[in-house]
C-alpha cells in the first residue's frame, strides 16, 4: 500500500489530510514537528511526505533539505517525494521550495480535494 | 501612632494581595474548567466536522451535515469557534460545506445583530466573521461599521469588506478615507485591491474626487489592478493634477497598465520643469511601457542633473526590451554621466537576472564628435547572454 507521511503542527490540518488520503486508499502516517517528520521518513520510507513549512523543531524546508542530502537511492533519485503545504504563498517561497527539490507546492488555505489530486499526480498514478 | 498606621496599611495591602491572588486563581480555574467542558462537548463533533470537510462519501447533503445541523444551540455555540477556525484553513468545496452549516445555524444573523452591540470587541469580532463567511447579507452591516465610533472596529470592517468581495462596497470604502472617523489608508487600499478590477468604475470616479487622498488611492489601485478603463483619467491626472503625490501615483499606474497611449503624457512628465520625483517615476513608467518608442526619451535622461531621474531612466531602459538594452550597451561605452549611468543600469540588470557582468575593463571614450556614429556596440561580456535572448526575456 502506498504510504504518505503528513507533517503539520496543526491538528485540524493533520486530521483533514489524513482522512482525505486514507479514504482514497493511502496508508497515512502523521507527525507534528519537523524532527519527527525527518525521523519518520528515514525510518519508514514513505512514498510521499506532505510537509508543512512552518513547523516546530525543524521547518518543512529544513526537512526537505536534509532528505535531499541524505535520503537518496543508489542512483541518486530521492526515495521520498515531497509536497510542501504552506501559508507562504509568495513567488520567492515557492521558488525556494522547488529549488530545494519539492515535487509540488500547495498553499493554505487549501482544498483537501485538490491536495488529493496533487498527491496522486506526484505519485504518478490514480489511487483508490 | 505612626507605627500603628504603617502596620495597618501593611496588613491591608497584604490582604489585598492575597484577595487578588485568590481571585486570579479562581478565575483561571473556572476558565480552565469551562474550556475542559467545552472540549469534552466538542471533541466527538470535531471528528464529524473533519468528515464533513473531507467529504469521503460525496453525498449531498451529507450524513455529517445532517448530524451537525441537529446539534442543540448550546452545543453548537461550543462547537462554533472550532468550525470558524477550520473555515480559515480550507477552501473550495470544503469551505462551502462549512459555510452552509454555519449559515443554517443562524450564525450570520447572530453576527449581524452583534454588530449593533455596545461592546467594541464584540462588534469587531462580528465584523471579522462576516468577512470570513463572505455572505452578502453582511455587507450593509459592515459598511455601517466603517463609521463606527471605535477605530479598531472600523479597521476590521474595512478588512472584512475586502474579504467579502462585494464590489458595491467600493464607494463606501473610498469614502471612509475622508470622513471624520476615517479608516487607515493602507487597509482601505488593500481591501480595494482584494475586490479586484471590477471596482474599475469606482476607481475612475474616485480619480475625479475633490479629495487628493482619494485620487491618490484610486490612482495606485488602478495601476496595481491594471484597470485599463482608468487610462484616460490617469492621463489627465498625471498631466495636470494639483497634487504632486497624485500625479506620481498616476504616472506609476500608467506604467503598470502599460498602454502605449500613455507615452506622450509620461514623456511630458519627465520635462525639466516638472517636479523631480514625478520625473523620476515617469521615467520608470516609460520603461514599463516597453517597446522601442520610449527608448530615445529615456536615453535623453541618462545624463539628467537629478540622480533619481537618470538612475530610473537607465533602469527603465533595461525593461524597455531589445532596443533599450542595445542602446544602453552603446551608451555604456561612452564617457561622461550618461555612460556611467548606463553601465550602472546594465550591472544592476545583470545582477537581478543572476548573470555575471564579467571582468571589469576600461571602456574607451568616443573618439569622434559623433558618439553614436563612432562608438561600436559594446562587445558582449563573458556570461552575458546574447542581446536577442536577453532582450526577448526583458520584453
Amino acid at each position: 500500500m502506498t504510504t504518505v507521511l503528513v507533517a503539520d503542527d496543526d491538528q485540524d490540518i493533520r486530521e483533514l489530510v489524513e482522512l482525505k488520503l486514507s479514504s482514497a486508499g493511502f496508508q497515512v502516517l502523521t507527525v507534528r514537528d519537523g524532527q519527527a517528520a525527518l525521523d519518520a521518513v528515514l525510518e519508514r520510507r514513505p512514498d510521499l511526505a506532505v510537509l508543512d513549512v512552518m513547523m516546530p523543531v525543524l521547518s518543512g524546508t529544513d526537512v526537505l533539505r536534509a532528505l535531499r542530502l541524505h535520503a537518496a537511492g543508489d542512483d541518486g533519485t530521492p526515495l521520498t517525494k515531497v509536497i510542501l503545504l504552506t501559508a507562504k504563498a509568495q513567488e520567492a517561497d515557492v521558488e525556494v521550495g522547488f529549488a530545494l527539490g519539492a515535487d509540488d507546492y500547495v498553499v493554505k488555505p487549501f482544498s483537501p480535494r485538490e491536495l488529493l489530486s496533487r498527491v496522486q499526480a506526484v505519485l504518478g498514478r490514480g489511487h483508490g | 501612632m505612626i507605627a500603628t498606621l504603617f502596620a495597618t496599611a501593611g496588613v491591608a495591602i497584604a490582604a489585598l494581595v492575597v484577595l487578588l491572588s485568590v481571585a486570579t486563581v479562581v478565575r483561571r480555574y473556572r476558565r480552565e474548567r469551562r474550556e475542559r467542558r467545552r472540549a469534552t462537548l466538542v471533541e466527538p463533533l470535531r471528528q464529524v466536522l473533519v468528515r464533513l470537510v473531507t467529504d469521503p462519501t460525496g453525498d449531498d447533503p451529507s450524513e455529517e451535515h445532517v448530524e451537525l445541523l441537529a446539534t442543540p444551540p448550546r452545543t453548537w455555540r461550543a462547537l462554533e469557534p472550532t468550525v470558524l477556525d477550520m473555515l480559515r484553513k480550507v477552501r473550495g468545496e470544503s469551505r462551502d460545506r462549512l459555510v452552509a452549516l454555519v449559515v443554517a445555524h443562524g450564525t450570520v444573523e447572530r453576527m449581524r445583530r452583534r454588530t449593533r452591540r455596545p461592546g467594541a470587541v464584540g462588534r469587531a469580532h462580528a465584523a471579522e466573521l462576516l468577512g470570513l463567511l463572505r455572505r452578502r447579507e453582511g455587507r450593509d452591516d459592515l459598511v455601517r461599521l466603517l463609521s463606527d465610533r471605535d477605530p479598531e472596529v472600523r479597521l476590521v470592517a474595512a478588512r472584512a469588506l475586502g474579504e467579502l468581495g462585494d464590489t458595491s462596497a467600493a464607494p463606501a470604502l473610498l469614502a471612509s478615507l475622508v470622513t471624520e472617523r476615517s479608516v487607515p489608508l493602507r487597509v482601505v487600499a488593500r481591501s480595494l485591491a482584494r475586490l479586484g478590477p471590477q471596482t474599475g468604475s469606482t476607481l475612475v470616479e474616485g480619480l475625479r474626487s475633490p479629495d487628493a487622498l482619494v485620487r491618490s488611492v484610486c490612482a495606485e489601485i488602478s495601476g496595481l489592478l491594471g484597470v485599463t478603463a482608468a487610462q484616460e483619467s490617469l492621463l489627465a491626472v498625471t498631466d495636470a493634477d494639483p497634487d504632486d503625490d497624485v500625479r506620481i501615483r498616476a504616472a506609476r499606474a500608467l506604467g503598470r497598465i502599460g498602454l502605449p497611449s500613455a507615452l506622450p503624457v509620461l514623456v511630458a512628465a519627465t520635462a525639466p520643469d516638472r517636479p523631480a520625483p514625478l520625473r523620476a517615476v515617469a521615467a520608470g513608467a516609460l520603461g514599463d511601457l516597453g517597446g522601442t518608442a520610449p527608448v530615445q526619451f529615456l536615453e535623453a535622461l541618462l545624463d539628467d542633473a537629478d540622480l533619481r531621474v537618470s538612475t530610473n531612466a537607465g533602469r527603465a531602459m533595461t525593461r524597455a526590451g531589445a532596443a533599450g538594452l542595445l542602446r544602453l550597451r552603446q551608451v555604456a561605452a561612452s564617457a561622461g554621466d550618461a555612460g556611467a549611468c548606463a553601465r550602472e543600469a546594465l550591472a544592476v540588470h545583470a545582477l537581478s537576472h543572476g548573470l555575471s557582468t564579467g571582468p571589469s575593463r576600461p571602456i574607451a571614450p568616443p573618439s569622434s564628435s559623433d558618439p553614436e556614429a563612432t562608438v561600436p556596440p559594446r562587445p558582449r561580456e563573458p556570461g552575458l547572454p546574447a542581446a536577442s535572448a536577453q532582450d526577448a526575456r526583458s520584453s
